[in-house]
């Protein structure tokens, strides 16, 4: 697969209801836990559509303070550019910690 | 320990009552998110990077084995089955869901605990000396004031909204294990000459981005002016504290800006004008709350355990953490006990619901059903039995939660970092682990001897790097996470801020850097009883820079 450029963003947020990070999505959920699922955009214009709409989705008290990531995709595996965004979508990095 | 009486039962009942509307309207889309901020963050509940996290208060770090069973219980219930203690001696779940915080509000407060102002610009827990009650070094017991503090500042009206969050810490000891002059309050119980029992007063003591040792402001308050003096500087603070800048609204501010005297001459005069007022406090009054904290009833026994004399000889690992993990008590044939959280590699604080349940077995048995939280995120049993130390030390094996490591290198303070906090810039857990593992050795952390190693995941400094002999600061530098090195810092009587050593090191050069620090002093000390902090303080940082560093 071509390697999306990097400016390329997906949108992130906490789900209002327990907290866990979650992922704008194509799926019909419209918000997946797996940031592999999360809907790539590579043209901002696009991003901010999907900001807009993640926005409705705050009202509708699905999610709270959804914001876009940068991310690169690599062999089609989407990895965000910065640590504390592999962090929220990997879960901690410490050994023993459960990643759910 | 303070029992609730009727008042307090209805306070907290309705809290959480009140509470758990709140996070209906919330969930029923009455509330926005803008609206519930605030009233979760008083209730303790924060949104960090994983999930939302609740603090729960322990006051002073004081609590039952009941208590701590419901600890165990929510954890296991709730969230994953941990918890992690705090520096302000609170507990802090990591992935409760919003939707069952009303529910675990409600357990807690069957058991006289709640996680009312364990966040916002109000008076945050109170925390005390770990030992507070059964140390030999203390004067008095200090929680009796700590909970009248505490009473005092629970939803007081005018110092809801202050400036910035205020931290109070007491110490009824002359060896400071409270970090007192790292608060904006610290309290020493102290006695005056004639006999009669006050406090010597600091102020502005603080960490974060601008650390500061506190200020003394007064030698002796006479006890029952302790909240007439308080109130008088919370006030002062409330009035001249700035609000423009958040970085800048801590008291410590207000004390490097406008002075010692000028503030202590505003203090002492709304002092003077308030002190014959409802805040004086009734000798009796405080007399009853001392009664709460009285000592267990414990029998009189010999000075020398020969219980525990015999299998210091049987047993090297038992000795070797005799030599750690024991306090001497104020009562003969009596000691505390040091339970570490920070087993070799693993995650300062955190204690498994099961851990939690062991603990509350081994109090309920050996120590009269008391528990304290440490600053340095360990667990106390305050009144065990020196006879009964080995059969304390076998049960604590069997939970994993004998290391005998208190007060020696790998018994670190680590912040959550950016495992878990969404004001984190890097990782401190996993910095703690690898110099655990790396200087952990029994014999390697023996020949060492008592060193603090202190790591924050960024300049807000809740793992206290300013403090710490060895102070590690996680920072972020375009994306990638540097350490800077702090070195001759310390958080007792002898309070001082760490200085930066020079450049930061990345993930990697990290532990090797803290272990050439380590070298250098094993190197150098005159003797090897000199610890690295007094070592330090007469070398002072050149040997280590040079050797981090390379000499110009």
């Amino acid at each position: 697969m071509a390697r999306v450029p990097k400016s390329s963003q997906i949108i992130t947020a906490n789900r209002l209801i327990d907290g866990r990070v979650v992922f704008y999505s194509a799926g019909a959920a419209r918000w997946a836990r797996d940031v592999q699922q999360a809907e790539v955009f590579a043209d901002p214009t696009a991003a901010e559509a999907a900001l807009k709409q993640a926005e409705q989705d705050v009202a509708l008290r699905l999610v709270v303070d959804p914001y876009p990531i940068g991310v690169s995709v690599d062999e089609g595996l989407i990895l965000p550019s910065l640590l504390r965004e592999r962090i929220r979508a990997a879960g901690p990095t410490v050994a023993g910690a459960v990643v759910a | 320990m303070y029992v609730y009486d009727d008042f307090d039962h209805a306070f907290v009942s309705a809290r959480v009552a009140q509470f758990r509307d709140q996070v209906e309207r919330r969930l029923s889309g009455e509330l926005s998110e803008e609206q519930f901020r605030p009233l979760r963050l008083m209730n303790g509940v924060y949104l960090q990077l994983h999930a939302y996290m609740l603090r729960i208060a322990i006051p002073y770090g004081t609590l039952n084995s009941r208590q701590m069973r419901k600890l165990a219980h929510i954890g296991r219930t709730y969230d994953r089955g941990f918890g992690h203690f705090t520096t302000r001696q609170n507990l802090q779940f990591n992935w409760p869901a919003l939707k069952d915080i009303p529910d675990i509000l409600a357990e807690l407060a069957e058991v006289q605990m709640h996680a009312i102002q364990t966040s916002g610009n109000c008076v945050r827990n109170v925390t005390a000396d770990h030992f507070a009650g059964a140390a030999a070094d203390e004067l008095v017991d200090p929680r009796a004031y700590a909970e009248i503090l505490r009473q005092w500042s629970s939803l007081h009206p005018e110092f809801s909204y202050l400036p910035r969050k205020f931290k109070i810490a007491i110490s009824g000891a002359t060896h400071d294990r409270a970090a007192i002059r790292l608060h904006d309050i610290g309290l020493q119980v102290v006695k005056s000459e004639a006999g009669e029992i006050g406090f010597s007063v600091f102020v502005g003591g603080g960490m974060g981005r601008t650390p500061f040792t506190a200020w003394h402001l007064r030698d002796f308050l006479a006890e029952g002016d302790l909240l007439a003096y308080v109130e008088a500087i919370l006030r002062v603070y409330n009035l001249y504290g700035r609000r423009d800048n958040k970085f800048k609204a801590r008291i410590k501010i207000l004390m490097h800006e406008a002075g010692l005297d000028a503030v202590k001459a505003q203090v002492e005069e709304e002092f003077e004008r308030i002190r014959e007022g409802e805040l004086r406090l009734p000798e009796g009054e405080i007399e009853r709350y001392k009664r709460f904290f009285a000592l267990p009833d414990l029998a009189r026994r010999p000075a020398v355990s020969e219980e525990q004399q015999r299998w210091v000889k049987a047993d090297p690992a038992f000795a070797a953490w005799i030599s750690t993990n024991i306090n001497p008590h104020k009562l003969a044939g009596y000691a505390s006990v040091t339970i570490s959280l920070k087993p070799i590699g693993g995650v300062a604080g955190d204690a498994t619901a099961e851990q939690m349940d062991r603990v509350a077995d081994i109090a309920d048995a050996y120590a009269h059903g008391e528990i304290r939280v440490s600053h340095e995120q360990n667990l106390i049993l305050p009144h065990v039995a020196r006879d009964d130390l080995k059969s304390v030390y076998d049960e604590l094996v069997a939970a994993g939660l004998a290391t005998a490591n208190a007060g020696l290198v790998t018994d670190m303070i680590v912040c959550p970092g950016l495992d878990y906090c969404a004001l984190a810039n890097a990782r401190s857990i996993p910095i703690a682990q690898r110099i655990s593992e790396r200087l952990g050795a029994a014999e390697r952390q023996a020949e060492i001897g008592p060193l603090q190693i202190k790591i924050s995941g960024c300049i807000n400094a809740c793992g206290h790097h300013h403090v710490g002999h060895i102070g590690i600061l996680g920072v972020d530098r375009k994306g990638v996470e540097y350490y800077q090195l702090t070195l001759g810092g310390s958080a007792d009587e002898n309070a001082a801020v760490g200085g930066i050593v020079g450049p930061s090191f990345d993930e990697n050069e990290i532990v090797d850097a803290v272990e050439t620090v380590v070298d250098v002093y094993l190197r150098s000390r005159l003797r090897p009883d000199e610890t690295f902090i007094a070592a330090y303080r007469r070398l002072g940082e050149t040997p280590f820079k040079e050797a981090l560093y390379g000499a110009d």
